[in-house]
């Protein structure tokens, strides 16, 4: 029976998580995390659910004060408060993602309860957003704030599951369709750069995502020709993984993505190049529109690119291999 | 840029203040040691103090906000940031504490999490300062930050459409954004006044929806904000800067909102009409503030709802809704010593009671007919004893 005293409340969760956080146990919903893979970006994860076969449902979350229909408040006063549980972007992720060491809290079993309920929700479109919500929903500093950190984080997380590799696997041409016509087209002189066919539906449920282990596709070193990555309709974010070739000389450069006209779309700031190095990149869909583009290596002083590999970004006019990725009941 | 991009991609934390230079990371430092328990000095206080103050003036300045009342933010019986000739006190200082509170209490778990997994989080305490301020900007002044949301959604609906260009500044539209009709013409560029001589024509049309309509009825005055755009260029204009048109147009609105939100409270009508100083203390904690301010959203959330399933005609819903926004605002930006919550129940008892000759004024300004203002009154006070009712226990219970 729950007590009316918020201390007597309180005390049972900041106990459970100091003893989780203390005895290093597995990942279980209720418990936050930081993620390695996301700690460029100002979140945490908070696990809703796990399915048989141990994957964890998460959702990302932040202390950034917009609160809108698809989220969940967890007040200050509230075990793990201030934070928005961002219940629109949950996913399946891996236990192998949440080191024990990098427990930062636990929620109350009530505000875990609550936003199971909103995926169901939002899965199931039955949201009836309260108006300050959808007041919420119409800012433009809460649209930029969701495009820019927890959809990043969402892509990130997917990105890192730990079935990606960027060497080809016997897997290679057993359930994708699109991998094999990536295995055919040739990209690269300096680089590889395998693609991700991402999704994040900002839209409406049903989450969904295609495991690694389906989408991850390697393109071979000093191919030629050109590559075409063929992006869902819904998606608002490109995944793009670049590995910088052992032929590449150490030194200062940066990443750049140029559209048909040559024209820079994309670039990074300066940074070092080591042979060997991955780096992964989420651009928005927005920036990449369908067309032809080149990404390319070129060094901070100046001169010739190092690398360049052409790619043809499109809509593709189905999704195959899309998964249900509804959390169970 | 976006606010994350910018502050997570700082290079050199170092800040100045005065003549004092700060070390890295004095934030992340201040966590550390927070973290370990131990107790604070003054000596391992006064520079985090002294960066704290200083990345707080300068958020406020690049907002806009330093030339403003500090009751826009919540601090009250101050009229300017600092008193002249004085140190560790002002209303700058009282920001600050609650700054502080803000980040360093309410936030240490998260900052501490982050700290797990990343050697510096100086960015992430910049990210909390804008917070704080975006947060305390739109509970306690509603009307500007309504009137900047507006303005800077349709800005960026035009650049979108390829009307507009950024010239320079911030791409995500800011103070410092400068905007172009054309990539390449950087003059004339329209200044501050000029543009003030224009937006009053353009508030006859947009207000009151300017600052009532909310949610996804806001598109309709954003486009139709964004359609008064190129009156600039038929002025003559090439550019202009995006924080000499949201200062005039922040200004006209107030003029006539706060006529109106005074006139209707029977009190007299400020002659500047912009950033009057206000000086009514209310001393209140800080816990009282949350649960004030968590009873208050709620209320207006519950009458909101309770507005959209009335059964009514769709004109009187209209009616209804943009008089119960006016309410809302007007009990926001109130400073006086009854709670917004409770101001609420007040105003509408008032509008009830009384037969104001300001309510003529109201009517024209809120486009509503005269006669129906009583009645009106009467549905909404209904409606909120009715939410007032319900929240009873409610809001305790939320709240853990």
């Amino acid at each position: 029976m729950p007590t009316d005293d918020p201390r007597e409340r309180l005390l049972p969760s900041a106990a459970r998580a100091r003893a989780r956080a203390l005895s290093g146990g597995p990942p279980e919903p209720g418990d936050l995390f930081v993620l390695r893979a996301t700690a460029d970006l100002p979140v945490e994860w908070a696990i809703l659910d796990r399915r048989p076969g141990g994957e964890l449902l998460a959702v990302p979350a932040d202390a950034s004060p917009f609160a809108g229909s698809a989220d969940v408040e967890v007040p200050a006063t509230a075990p793990g408060g201030p934070l928005c549980l961002r219940c629109r972007l949950g996913v399946w992720l891996s236990p192998g993602l949440f080191e024990p060491g990098l427990r930062s809290g636990t929620l109350a079993p009530e505000t875990v309860a609550e936003a199971r309920q909103q995926v169901r929700r939002l899965e199931a479109g039955a949201l009836e957003p309260s108006p300050l919500a959808e007041e919420i929903d119409a800012d433009s500093e809460y649209r930029d704030w969701i495009r820019e950190v927890p959809e990043r984080a969402r892509a990130l997380a997917l990105a890192a599951r730990p079935a990606a590799s960027r060497k080809p696997h016997p897997w290679f041409g057993a359930g994708y369709p699109l991998a094999a016509t990536f295995a055919l087209l040739a990209i690269g002189l300096g680089i590889w750069v395998a693609m991700l066919r991402h999704e994040v539906d900002r839209r409406s449920m049903p989450i969904f995502d295609v495991p690694s282990r389906n989408n991850s596709i390697v393109l071979g070193e000093r191919t030629r020709g050109r590559s075409v990555l063929e992006v869902p309709p819904e998606a608002s974010y490109v995944l793009l993984f670049l590995f910088v070739d052992s032929a590449i000389p150490p030194q200062v450069g940066r990443f750049e993505i140029l559209n048909a006209k040559r024209r820079i779309v994309w670039h990074t700031d300066p940074m070092p190049l080591t042979p060997e190095s991955e780096h992964w990149l989420a651009v928005e869909r927005s920036r990449l529109p369908d067309g032809e583009y080149s990404i390319r290596i070129v060094p901070a002083a100046g001169g010739h690119s190092l690398a360049e590999s052409k790619v043809g970004i499109e809509t593709a006019k189905e999704l195959p291999g899309k998964r249900d990725f509804s959390p169970g009941p | 840029m976006s606010a994350v991009r910018s502050f997570w991609g700082r290079k050199k934390p170092t800040l100045r203040e005065d003549s004092h230079t700060f070390t890295e990371h004095v934030f992340t430092e201040h966590v550390r040691l927070l973290a370990g328990g131990r107790p604070l000095d003054e000596g391992s206080l006064a520079p985090l103090w002294s960066a704290l103050r200083a990345a707080l003036r300068g958020e406020l300045l690049r907002r806009g906000l330093w030339e403003s009342p500090p009751a826009y933010l919540g601090i009250y019986g101050w009229d300017t940031w600092e008193a002249p000739g004085e140190t560790g006190q002002g209303a700058l200082e009282e920001l600050l504490f609650e700054c502080y509170s803000y980040i360093f209490v309410q936030r240490l778990r998260g900052l501490q999490a982050q700290l797990a997994v990343k050697p510096n989080i100086d960015g992430l305490v910049f990210l909390n300062i804008r917070h704080f301020l975006h947060e305390r900007q739109r509970e306690h002044d509603p009307l500007g930050s309504q009137v900047f949301e507006v303005l800077r959604s349709a800005v960026r609906l035009a650049i979108a459409e390829g009307t507009l260009h950024v010239l320079s500044g911030d791409e995500g539209v800011r103070n410092d954004t400068v905007l172009g009709f054309s990539p390449e013409a950087r003059s004339p560029v329209a200044s501050r006044e000029e543009i003030a001589a224009l937006v009053p024509s353009w508030n006859d049309d947009l207000l009151p929806d300017l600052v009532t309509l909310r949610g996804q009825r806001q598109e309709e005055v954003v486009r139709r904000l964004r359609e008064r755009l190129p009156d600039l260029r038929r002025e003559g204009f090439a550019a202009f800067s995006f924080k000499d048109l949201i200062g005039p147009l922040k200004v006209d609105v107030r003029k006539r909102w706060v006529a109106i939100l005074d006139q209707s409270q029977g009190e007299a009508v400020p002659q500047d009409g912009g950033e009057e100083g206000r000086s009514r203390v209310r001393v209140v904690s800080p816990d009282q503030q949350v649960e004030e301010r968590q009873l208050f959203r709620w209320l207006v959330d519950c009458v909101l709802t309770g507005l959209k399933n009335l059964d009514t005609g769709e004109k009187t819903r209209e009616y209804l809704m943009t008089l119960w926004q006016f309410v809302r605002l007007q009990a926001s930006e109130g400073e006086g010593i009854v709670a917004p919550d409770s101001r609420l129940g007040q105003l509408l008892r008032e509008a009830r009671d009384e037969e104001r000759p300001s309510m003529r004024r109201l009517a024209e300004q809120l486009r509503i007919p005269r006669e129906r203002l009583p009645g009106l009154y009467e549905t909404l006070g209904s409606l909120l004893e009715r939410c007032r009712a319900a929240s009873v226990g409610r809001i305790a219970v939320r709240s853990f």
